[in-house]
């Protein structure tokens, strides 16, 4: 059973897994789901993969099962945490839970390679089968399903990149760690009413989970991806940015050409502006163009740039919040150098009160084409809101 | 690599950084986070150096990020959405955007008078373009604090890092070898205020010793030199053979006398080479040291020279002394500067020198009886003969 778990398509493994996880209709429980992913293999490898997942709910449902109980997204998510963390020896607990300190949660994420910048906590590859599965588990659990399919697509790319340099890539060189604000040096369990973080991070995925009572933040996200166009890994193909790109796009494009000229900034910009370490590091004015100006389906087009991130997160909230006439009409709207979200150097923004969306198009760095970074970010909810920059 | 920008460049036009950048890297890789020193960044770097009468800015700009800077400022024509075309650039305009985008003050002052030097085009892997600038505070002023202002990129790309170091202050004691790092800037920051460190002379002549011994320990050539000298010290030549000397004193005497003509010979070199009073050494000088290394070498196999190794070795102490100045002459001292550096980087030499002489001779004179000791020496000999060879040869082909 291990041996057809670890090549079978993780995408219908983990829906599979939400299925049986049931929670209650966030995830895609039927086939191909998302709309950058599919399986590009036959109906019976989908099937192969549906009933091997099935076959291994005797280990799921063991640490689930308890957690499904739960009544909101929080409880739930704590629940796993704890189910995660019962898995570990307590070494290996010891060096996943850190204290919640600004330092803790900001310096160690990065859209680098692992062997670039450290990384706190384990990777899934260093976990044992049943570590894996609750590890699994509970980062499905801090996303929607749309979250689950970026997540994905997301470490199938690392997968790809590591068949060209092995080194700093991988599907599993994903690490796990928790901050906790009841942190001490035999804490083996998150607090159920105290915050603490989530975070999940490899080379061009990262997350920060925050839970207070009820999950309240995903932010900050970085998804960045190389190969930009689809590609097919262990049989299924991947697109994993696919839908952040065309819906930037399509909000671009549905601007007159004075909008457009309005919203372009006088600076070109390489990379995105507040990446990792760069907290806080929000230009003092926003800039572009207001939203504010344009007609419903110009401002329903950026709504639908800001679902195609905050969406990603599950329960939290933040998509609503940064969707109200008065957000919405407090947000700005920006591109430099190109508009096509193609050629290098070309770049877009979403600059609200609270949302911060970045993307970014740069050299290929392990393949010869372009590829993209882009960012999300909270203003306020970043890390839970518990420091400020 | 990283309260590092975010960012990465490519590997494959991944090539060595030269040895102070590198360093550098490391030093502020160590600074923010663990990484691997060789990725190289798309930052620009600012090397400060302090001089007797001006200021010097050296600027690292990767190529890639300058083009794009010269799209944005409508420098050069856009390519164009779609095209992957790199525009070219000309090194004049060049120097006249870095020109009007960096430069430095005194705290409440105009900017210093400034005009640029040198601007390097990118050489084959190195995809950078590198420009020097020199500037000369205003008169009688010994400026401590120093306003440095740099837009070059930054202006144009609001999400580029510039790191500054300080990579030479002889006052301060920083010498390239231990470059300061000062700081960053990028985004709204344009300017850096630099503080130089009090007056501490002895920081800069202990790190003058340090490159010294350094500098003898890495150049492999010099310590070839210097062995084969001393395989001969317990030998006397009979009848064209080597045979062991009888006596102790002879072997000590000869010790102190060769050793000492070998350091007389290079220190008179380096220091009348560090004033300037004889031309930079370059690549003939290279060869002529690994000459010396083989000569010496076939001396210790066959006596050719005996009783006048002081002399020889005075004699290539002369040259290996030029080479050991380019050390010195690239710091552009003062001249009293260059005289304190020279000591304390002889001194570094000589500390080393007199490190392997006090392990190697007692270990010559005490084995120069023994059967094998003749089989070593030749061994030694042999080595050092045919890698003076291979130096001489293909020092030689870079003539």
């Amino acid at each position: 059973m291990t041996t057809t778990r670890s090549t079978s398509p993780l995408s219908l493994r983990l829906k599979a897994a939400l299925c049986i996880l049931a929670l209650a209709g966030l995830a895609a429980c039927g086939g191909g789901g998302g709309d950058s992913s599919s399986a590009s293999s036959s109906g019976s490898g989908s099937s192969s993969s549906g009933s091997d997942s099935s076959s291994s709910s005797g280990s799921d449902s063991s640490s689930s099962s308890d957690c499904s109980s739960q009544t909101t997204e929080g409880a739930k998510l704590t629940c796993l945490a704890n189910a995660f963390l019962a898995t570990l020896s307590s070494s290996q607990q010891s060096s996943v839970v850190y204290a919640l300190t600004s330092s803790n949660a900001t310096n160690y994420w990065s859209n680098l390679p692992t062997t670039l910048v450290t990384r706190h906590g384990i990777a899934l590859k260093d976990l044992s089968a049943t570590a894996k599965t609750a590890a699994e588990a509970l980062i499905a659990a801090a996303l929607s399903s749309q979250g689950q399919t970026t997540m994905t697509g997301e470490r199938a790319a690392d997968g790809y990149l590591a068949q060209y340099q092995s080194s700093g890539y991988g599907q599993d060189l994903y690490y796990i760690s928790f901050l906790s604000s009841t942190s001490s040096s035999s804490t083996s369990t998150m607090p159920s009413a105290s915050p603490w973080i989530l975070e999940f991070t490899g080379h061009h995925y990262t997350f920060l989970a925050s839970v207070d009572g009820d999950i309240i933040g995903l932010t900050p996200n970085f998804v960045g991806v190389e190969p930009r166009a689809q590609f097919t890994y262990n049989g299924t193909a991947y697109q994993p940015m696919l839908s952040r790109h065309d819906t930037l796009l399509a909000m671009l494009n549905g601007l007159s050409s004075t909008q457009l000229s309005s919203a372009k900034l006088s600076q070109a910009y390489d990379d995105v502006l507040v990446g990792p370490q760069k907290d806080g590091n929000y230009p003092s004015t926003q800039q572009g163009l207001a939203v504010s100006a344009l007609s419903d389906s110009q401002k329903a087009l950026v709504k639908a740039a800001i679902a195609s991130y905050a969406s990603d997160a599950n329960g939290t909230g933040q998509y609503d919040a940064y969707t109200t006439d008065s957000a919405i009409n407090g947000t700005y709207i920006a591109w430099a150098s190109y508009s096509d979200l193609s050629t290098k150097g070309s770049y877009v923004r979403i600059d609200g009160p609270g949302v911060w969306i970045e993307f970014s198009v740069q050299s290929g760095i392990v393949l010869s084409d372009n590829h993209y970074h882009s960012i999300w970010r909270d203003k306020s909810l970043d890390y839970g809101g518990n420091f400020s920059f | 690599m990283a309260a590092i920008s975010p960012s990465e460049l490519h590997p494959r036009a991944g090539s060595l950084p030269s040895w102070g950048r590198l360093l550098f890297l490391a030093l502020w890789l160590a600074l923010l986070a663990p990484a691997a020193p060789a990725h190289p960044m798309p930052k620009s770097f600012v090397e400060v150096r302090v001089l007797p009468d001006r200021w010097q800015l050296h600027l690292i700009l990767p190529a890639d990020r300058l083009e794009a800077a010269f799209v944005q400022a409508q420098l050069v024509p856009d390519p164009g959405p779609g095209s992957d075309a790199r525009p070219q650039l000309q090194a004049a305009a060049v120097r006249d955007y870095v020109n009007a985008r960096i430069g430095l003050r005194s705290v409440a002052g105009p900017a210093w008078e400034q005009h640029v030097t040198a601007v390097q085009a990118p050489q084959g892997q190195l995809d950078e373009w590198r420009v020097t600038l020199e500037a000369l505070p205003p008169a009688g002023a010994t400026p401590d604090q120093v306003v440095l202002r740099d837009e070059v990129l930054i202006r144009e790309i609001a999400t580029h890092d510039a790191v500054i170091s300080l990579l030479q202050d002889w006052r301060g004691g920083v010498l390239p070898s231990q470059p300061q790092l000062l700081g960053s800037l990028g985004g709204e920051h344009h300017e850096l205020l630099i503080e130089r460190r009090a007056a501490q002379p002895w920081r800069a002549w202990l790190s003058m010793v340090l490159l010294g011994a350094r500098h003898i320990l890495e150049g492999l050539d010099h310590l070839a030199f210097l062995v084969t000298l001393i395989l001969t010290v317990p030998l006397q030549a009979v009848a064209g053979r080597w045979q062991a000397r009888a006596q102790l004193r002879p072997a000590v005497l000869a010790t102190l006398w060769w050793v000492s003509a070998f350091t007389l010979g290079h220190s008179l070199s380096l220091l009348a080479a560090s004033l300037g009073w004889l031309p930079p050494s370059g690549q003939a000088v290279e060869v002529l040291i690994a000459v010396s290394v083989g000569v010496s070498a076939a001396h210790a196999l066959r006596p050719l020279y005996p009783r006048r190794e002081a002399f020889v070795a005075g004699g290539f102490g002369l040259i290996h002394g030029l080479a050991f100045s380019t050390a010195i002459r690239e710091l552009s001292l003062s001249a009293g500067q260059v005289v304190a550096a020279t000591l304390s980087f002889n001194l570094g030499i000589e500390l080393v020198q007199l490190g392997l002489v006090l392990v190697l001779v007692p270990f010559f004179i005490h084995t120069r009886h023994w059967v094998w000791s003749g089989w070593l020496r030749r061994a030694i000999a042999l080595a050092a003969l045919s890698t003076a060879a291979y130096w001489a040869v293909t020092r030689a082909m870079m003539l």
